[in-house]
Formats: C-alpha cells, sequence, structure tokens
C-alpha cells in the first residue's frame, strides 16, 4: 500500500496552484522583464554620453512632476539609477497589480467557486491551503526575479548586482500586495471586493508616493509606503537595503495576518460583518437597475475617491512644473513625446496628468466586466437568468451603469485636477475641467464593450484579457517617451491616440473611434452571450 | 400556445459537449398538475436536460418547449411560466435574504408577501441576515421561498432538499403536496428516492443521458421484479424453468426470490410443495433504480 504523507499532499497542492496561475503568470512575467530589458537595453543609444546623462540626472532628479508620476529618481546617471527610475517607475504599479490579482484569486477566487471545500475535504487545513498558496506566489516571485536578474545583463551594461538589486526591488513590490491581497481575502466578503479594496490600496499609496515628492512633504513621508520603499533602494551606491527589510517584514506580517485570520474565518464568512451590521439593511432593491447600481456602486464609490486623490496631487504640483520647464528647456524634447508641445502650459500639464489617470476608470471598466463573468462562473447568473429577463437586457444594464460609474469618475478627476490646480494658484477654468473628463470617457467605454466581447465568445478569459490589453497598452506608451518603439506598435495602443485635453483640443476621430469599437464589440458580445451556453465552473 | 395539458416538451432532445454525449435523444412530455421525478447518477444528464429545459443550454438537436414556446428561442416566455431551484444557490453577499427575496420577486413580475412570509415561517427563516452569513441550507431555503411564492405554473427543482435539516425535508413534502393540489406542475430532480416515490406521480430515469424508463411508480413496478419470500416444510418448492423467477435464495425452510411479470407459474410451482407462509412485496423505488443501474452506486 502507498502511504501518502500530508507533505505529499501538500506538494501536489502547491502544484495545482501553480497551475492554476500558470497561463497569465507566463504573460504578465514575459512582459514585465521584456519591458525592463527593453528600457535598460536604450539607456546607452538614448543618451550615449556623460553629458547627457548628467543633463538627464540634473533635469529630472527633485522634479516634482516627474517624480510624481514615476516616483523618486536616484542617479539618474547610471544604468542601474535609470533602470530602476524609468522601467521601475512605471513597472511597480503593474506588478503590484499583478500581485493583488493573484493573491486575492488565490486567496479567496477558488474559495469563492466552490473549489476549495473539495480540497478542504482532504486532512489538509484551511491554513495549509492558504500557504501553499502563498507558497505558489513566493515561487512565481522567485521566477521573475531570476528571469529580470539574468535578462537584463544581455541586452544593456548593467551588471548582474544592479540587476539583482532592480529584481529584488520589483519583487519585494510584488510580494507585498501579494500577501496585501491574501489579507484582504480573509476581510472582505467577495474575492470581488477583496480586489477592489486592493486596488484602492494600490491607489491610495501612489497618491502617497506622489505627495511624499511634494517640497513640504515630511522627509519621512517615503518610508511610508512600498512604492517609497522601491525607490529608496536606489542603487547599489546611492540607495538603501533597508527597504528590502521592510518588504520582506511586511510580506511576512501580511502573510500571518491571513493565516491567522483565515483559521478563525468560516467558509464563505468574512471578518467584516457582524449580527448589527446585518439587521441594518432594509432598502429593498426591486429591480435590476436598482440592483445592478447597488453591486457596482461601492466600487463606483472607490474608483472616485482615489482619482479625486490622484488628481488633487498631481494638480498641485503643476506650477511646481511649470516653474521647473522654464529652467529646462531642453527637457520639452522628452515631454514632446508625452505629446506635451508646450510644457509651460499650465491645462497642458493637466491635460497630461488626466490622461495618465484615465487608467482609473478604465481599471474600474475591467473589474465591471471581470464581475460579469465572475456572476456567471459561481451560478449568480443563472438565478437571474431564469427570470422572465432577457440575457441582452442584463448586460445593457451591467453597461449602462458601467458607463455612468465611468463617466462620474472621469468626470470627477477632472474637476479634481481643477481644484488641485487652483490650490496651488494656477486656476482652470471649470469648462476645461469639463472638457478634460469627458475626454476619458470614451476609451473606459471601449474596454467596457471589449470586455463584453470576450465574455460573450469566451467567458473564463474576461478578466485575464481586459486587464493585460488595458495595462500592456499603458505600459507601451508610458516605455515609448524613452524608447525608440516601432510607431505601429505604439498605435495600437488606444493610449497614444488620446489627446491631452485641456491643453489640446479633443481628438475627436479617436474618441469616436473608441466609441465605435466599445458599441461594436459590445453589440458583438451580446449576440454572441444570447447564443451562447452559459459556463458555471 | 399549447392548447392541450402539456406542459413541457422534450422532443428528441441531444445535448453534446464536445465529444461528450451529455443527453441523447431525450423525448418526454409532463402534463399539467404533474409532479415528475428525474432520477440518475451523476453524470446521467439530469442537469444538462433542466439547463435545456430553462433555456440556459442550447440542445445540439431537438427542440424543448414549455407551454409550447421554445425554450433556446422564447426563454422570456418560458421563464414567465415557471419557478426554479438551483441544487445550490450563490446569494449575493451584500444583500440580506430578505432583499434576495424581494429582488427575484420583483424580478418575476410580481408576488404576494402574505404568501412571502408565510413560508419565512414555516421553513423558519430569519431574513435580516446578508447572504455572506447563510449557511447552505439557508441558502436553498431562499431559493424555495423565491420560486414557491411566486405561485408559478411550473416548479422545476434540482435537489431543492440539499442542505436541508430533516424537519424542513418534511416540511417541504407538504409545501409540494400542496402545490400540488393547486395545480402547479412540478419537475422534481432528486437524488432521494423517499421524497421522490411519496411526491412524485411518475418518474424518469436517465442513464448516459438516455431515458431508460418513464412511467408510474405503478408502471415501473408492475414491470420489474417483486420480491417473494415464502416458508415451507419438506422438500424445496422447484423453480428451474418457471417462467419469470431469478435469484432464488433457499435458507432453512425459508426461500426468497425475484418475479418479473405474471405470477400464475409461480404460484403453480409453490403449489406442488408444502407452503406454510408467503409475501410478495412490490420493490421500493430503490430497489428499482439498483435494477436498473446494477451495481452502480446511488449517489448524493
Amino acid at each position: 500500500m502507498v502511504t501518502i504523507t500530508p507533505l505529499h499532499i501538500w506538494f501536489r497542492l502547491l502544484r495545482h496552484h501553480l497551475r492554476l496561475l500558470a497561463p497569465s503568470s507566463a504573460i504578465w512575467i514575459i512582459g514585465l522583464v521584456a519591458v525592463a530589458m527593453l528600457v535598460s537595453s536604450a539607456y546607452e543609444t538614448t543618451m550615449p554620453t556623460e553629458a547627457d546623462r548628467q543633463a538627464l540626472a540634473i533635469s529630472v532628479e527633485g522634479n516634482p512632476a516627474f517624480e510624481a508620476m514615476f516616483g523618486r529618481a536616484i542617479s539618474l546617471d547610471t544604468i542601474e539609477g535609470f533602470t530602476m527610475w524609468r522601467a521601475g517607475g512605471p513597472l511597480i504599479p503593474a506588478i503590484v497589480i499583478w500581485g493583488v490579482l493573484v493573491g486575492t484569486r488565490l486567496g479567496r477566487g477558488e474559495e469563492d467557486r466552490g473549489h476549495d471545500e473539495l480540497l478542504l475535504g482532504g486532512i489538509l487545513s484551511r491554513a495549509a491551503l492558504l500557504l501553499s498558496a502563498l507558497a505558489a506566489l513566493g515561487i512565481l516571485a522567485v521566477i521573475y526575479a531570476a528571469a529580470t536578474t539574468l535578462g537584463l545583463p544581455l541586452v544593456s551594461a548593467i551588471g548582474l548586482e544592479g540587476s539583482l538589486r532592480f529584481a529584488l526591488a520589483m519583487a519585494g513590490g510584488f510580494l507585498t500586495f501579494t500577501a496585501l491581497g491574501t489579507l484582504l481575502a480573509q476581510i472582505m466578503p467577495t474575492r470581488s471586493a477583496a480586489l477592489r479594496a486592493g486596488l484602492g490600496v494600490v491607489g491610495i499609496t501612489l497618491a502617497l508616493r506622489m505627495l511624499s515628492v511634494l517640497e513640504a512633504a515630511p522627509d519621512w513621508l517615503p518610508w511610508l509606503t512600498p512604492f517609497g520603499w522601491y525607490a529608496e533602494t536606489g542603487t547599489a551606491q546611492i540607495g538603501s537595503n533597508l527597504p528590502f527589510l521592510l518588504f520582506a517584514l511586511t510580506t511576512l506580517a501580511f502573510a500571518v495576518g491571513a493565516v491567522m485570520l483565515c483559521r478563525e474565518r468560516e467558509l464563505h464568512g468574512s471578518r467584516l460583518v457582524t449580527e448589527q451590521e446585518s439587521a441594518t439593511a432594509t432598502r429593498s432593491y426591486r429591480s435590476l437597475w436598482a440592483h445592478q447600481v447597488r453591486q457596482d456602486g461601492p466600487s463606483i464609490l472607490g474608483f472616485g475617491a482615489v482619482g479625486v486623490l490622484l488628481s488633487l496631487i498631481f494638480g498641485m504640483v503643476a506650477d511646481e512644473f511649470v516653474d521647473f520647464i522654464e529652467g529646462f528647456p531642453a527637457f520639452a524634447e522628452i515631454l514632446a513625446a508625452f505629446g506635451l508641445e508646450d510644457p509651460t502650459d499650465p491645462a497642458a500639464y493637466v491635460g497630461l496628468i488626466v490622461t495618465v489617470l484615465v487608467l482609473i476608470p478604465a481599471l474600474f471598466a475591467a473589474s465591471v466586466v471581470a464581475a460579469l463573468r465572475d456572476d456567471e462562473a459561481t451560478g449568480r447568473l443563472t438565478v437571474l437568468l431564469v427570470l422572465p429577463i432577457r440575457r441582452v437586457k442584463w448586460l445593457l444594464v451591467n453597461a449602462v451603469v458601467a458607463i455612468a460609474g465611468i463617466t462620474l469618475i472621469s468626470l470627477v478627476i477632472g474637476f479634481s485636477a481643477m481644484a488641485g490646480t487652483g490650490i496651488t494658484g494656477t486656476m482652470l477654468a471649470p469648462l476645461d475641467a469639463l472638457r478634460a473628463g469627458l475626454n476619458l470617457i470614451p476609451m473606459a467605454v471601449m474596454f467596457t464593450g471589449m470586455g463584453i466581447l470576450v465574455f460573450g465568445l469566451y467567458p473564463p478569459l474576461t478578466g485575464p484579457a481586459v486587464y493585460t490589453v488595458l495595462l500592456a497598452s499603458f505600459i507601451v506608451v508610458m516605455m515609448d517617451a524613452f524608447l525608440d518603439i516601432p510607431d505601429w506598435i505604439v498605435s495600437l495602443s488606444p493610449f497614444d491616440h488620446l489627446a491631452l485635453v485641456p491643453g489640446e483640443p479633443a481628438n475627436l476621430t479617436a474618441s469616436a473611434a473608441f466609441l465605435l469599437i466599445g458599441l461594436g464589440s459590445g453589440i458583438i458580445g451580446s449576440i454572441a452571450f444570447r447564443y451562447r451556453d452559459l459556463m458555471m465552473d | 400556445m399549447a392548447e392541450n395539458n402539456e406542459v413541457l416538451r422534450f422532443d428528441n432532445v441531444t445535448k453534446r459537449f464536445g465529444e461528450t454525449i451529455a443527453l441523447d435523444s431525450l423525448s418526454m412530455t409532463l402534463e399539467r398538475g404533474e409532479v415528475v421525478g428525474l432520477l440518475g447518477p451523476n453524470g446521467a444528464g439530469k442537469t444538462t436536460a433542466l439547463r435545456i429545459l430553462l433555456g440556459l443550454i442550447k440542445p445540439t438537436e431537438g427542440q424543448a418547449t414549455v407551454y409550447g414556446f421554445d425554450t433556446w428561442l422564447q426563454p422570456v416566455q418560458v421563464h414567465q411560466r415557471l419557478a426554479y431551484v438551483p441544487s445550490e444557490f450563490n446569494v449575493w453577499p451584500n444583500l440580506t435574504g430578505g432583499q434576495i427575496l424581494d429582488l427575484l420577486g420583483a424580478l418575476y413580475g410580481g408576488y404576494d408577501p402574505d404568501i412571502r412570509e408565510q413560508y419565512i415561517e414555516r421553513f423558519n427563516f430569519d431574513p435580516n441576515k446578508k447572504g455572506r452569513t447563510y449557511s447552505k441550507g439557508n441558502r436553498q431555503k431562499i431559493a424555495l421561498i423565491a420560486a414557491l411564492m411566486t405561485r408559478a405554473d411550473l416548479l422545476v427543482m434540482d435537489e431543492p432538499t440539499a442542505g436541508l435539516d430533516p424537519l424542513l425535508e418534511q416540511e417541504f413534502q407538504t409545501v409540494l403536496r400542496e402545490a400540488k393540489s393547486r395545480g402547479q406542475t412540478i419537475l422534481l430532480s432528486s437524488h432521494v428516492l423517499s421524497e421522490v416515490e411519496v411526491a412524485c406521480d411518475r418518474v424518469a430515469i436517465l442513464r448516459n443521458g438516455r431515458l431508460v424508463e418513464y412511467g408510474t411508480l405503478q408502471d415501473l413496478r408492475h414491470l420489474s421484479a417483486r420480491t417473494v419470500e415464502a416458508t415451507y416444510r419438506g422438500d424445496p418448492p422447484d423453480f428451474a424453468d418457471v417462467t419469470g423467477v431469478e435469484d432464488v435464495v433457499f435458507e432453512n425452510g425459508h426461500v426468497r426470490l425475484q418475479v418479473t411479470g405474471s405470477t400464475d407459474p409461480l404460484i403453480k410451482a409453490m403449489a406442488k410443495s408444502e407452503i406454510t407462509g408467503i409475501q410478495v412485496r412490490e420493490p421500493t423505488l430503490e430497489e428499482l433504480f439498483h435494477s436498473y443501474y446494477g451495481e452502480e452506486p446511488v449517489d448524493g
């Protein structure tokens, strides 16, 4: 008789968790490593002389606007510092979003879909299950770090030590938010709620990173968030090793917290629910519209709040940005790559930051379409669709509430940017704020439509496809300012076609194309959904 | 719209998932006011049949209709006449049980709040808790109450008592009888054979996607073997070559056997011996079920 020990079973579970993550993680790791390799390899071609490098360091280090966007810059006259700032600046938010996605998936997603109950029927405890998930996530971090460490020296002059430092700092951010994701998964009632809470934390910590570059910000502020820790790692020469310890301790604390909470929590239960709270909910939702507003409302408020915070902060550094640019006119060339023709115009700056913040309504749109699949996989959709409700109507209600949410979030971003600039003295006209906000809507609507298309054709891919396309398109444009990415690749990204309103006139052709693609995809997706089988997990 | 009493019809319905045939040329009908039990082991095609009936998946071949409406092409018209109880109900975690009932009732097109309250009381359900706090049994109560309070003409139930305690299972039986007496038609897929035996007028048995038997319990019993037990003195009766007799077991003056069809040849064979006692028992549904599936375990 073959004896199978609990340890054997645990390793089988670990393999199972790795298998679950493998397809999407492969795409994420390849994408993250490739972008970092591209940036690192471009260092010597874009800044061939020492003078160029010095100029870059002098121009960017200490510039609040650029540091607000990509984090604190250290040693930009070295390839290590350049890679940390230019590659890691946009990649660190991406890798932590990935961390939250996978952390909440293994921490709660499998449980929500009823898969964990089967696994827990054996001799393994819930803590063992969560430990296996955490181990699998740790292995992902190791694979990512190894690929980055070995990959960068192949294409650039960066040494192994510098490459390893960058990889560990990125992996540290990933692990911290992964562990946070598993912790939130124990606290929140569903994976969807945990994911949204995790994305909210990402937004707030990003805002704190931005605040920390303001002149008035206290010195300790960068040390308050993992984004700050990432920047403080700097290079081996000018940088601190303390962040690595902080990453490790925070990850450990979150992981231990998650394991402790999961042992106390009932399956499908939540730490947030009390009997008292339960008894207060008396309002009835008697229409599909009211129901959908109830489901998406908290998310709209959350994404809106993050949008307000970030656009306020960005707005508040507008004057410093303009003053800085006036002192360094040569920098205008780099900014032109972002489409900023006259960087001394505050309206153009607001256009730039609001355009970057389009990521918020777009992420909201992605979260809404990912929730469509969640409803289908868990069987909640079945309960609705056996009522006299047309499938297309259900989808339409979801889309309309999503678009209303996108509109609200976009407008508050525009007006908050106006308020932010107003605080520091440069008042933007309300009409300009309105235009800036309206300019964001078509692209997020397009992502909603594309999500519905995937949902209609192949529902299991809905979330992964939309999040991946969204973040990849964003990163391509962010990188294009410093890299010679082929134009045709950049032009595939919708972010490339977004006008910097109010700094320049709206690109009505692009906006119309976004809306048409969104509408067309949405219609095709709806028809496909009407005529396909419902697929539960 | 069907003008006769026919409520639902599967007309040569086949469903394939890739190479797998989940349902194979299913044809059956339900009449108004009937309670029909759908039986079969896992993978027999019960859930596929129900999902086709609900318009959630499309038949690869054939057609399913409810009150004359095509379930795939006219799902809304179908859903106006039926209510469904799933085997597992994943509720919205942020809504209370009461809110979920209100929502489902309103989306159905209306319900009587008094009836809702009656069922809440009868099933001993607390509607003031958030969805995420309910146990499986309580989530199942929501599904049951939501379906029953609509007074839909057709109730489609997929293992409706999964997770309910025995007392509530008994209450469920009463509720089924009441629904039947109101003229509601019920299609009940269940693994609880005693439940089906008590409640159902007809039973459909599926195996490997095919309908292997469909009829009243009386019909099925007539077609199936009855158990005969007898005691005798002296030489044991000789059942060799007796038509319809099988599985004969002798033990200390006692014989146990199965007989199919007419009992006349058996009685004539017994008359040749000194029989001191005899008992003929019709098969229970469980025995019938086993006779169709041989050694396959009854899942549940």
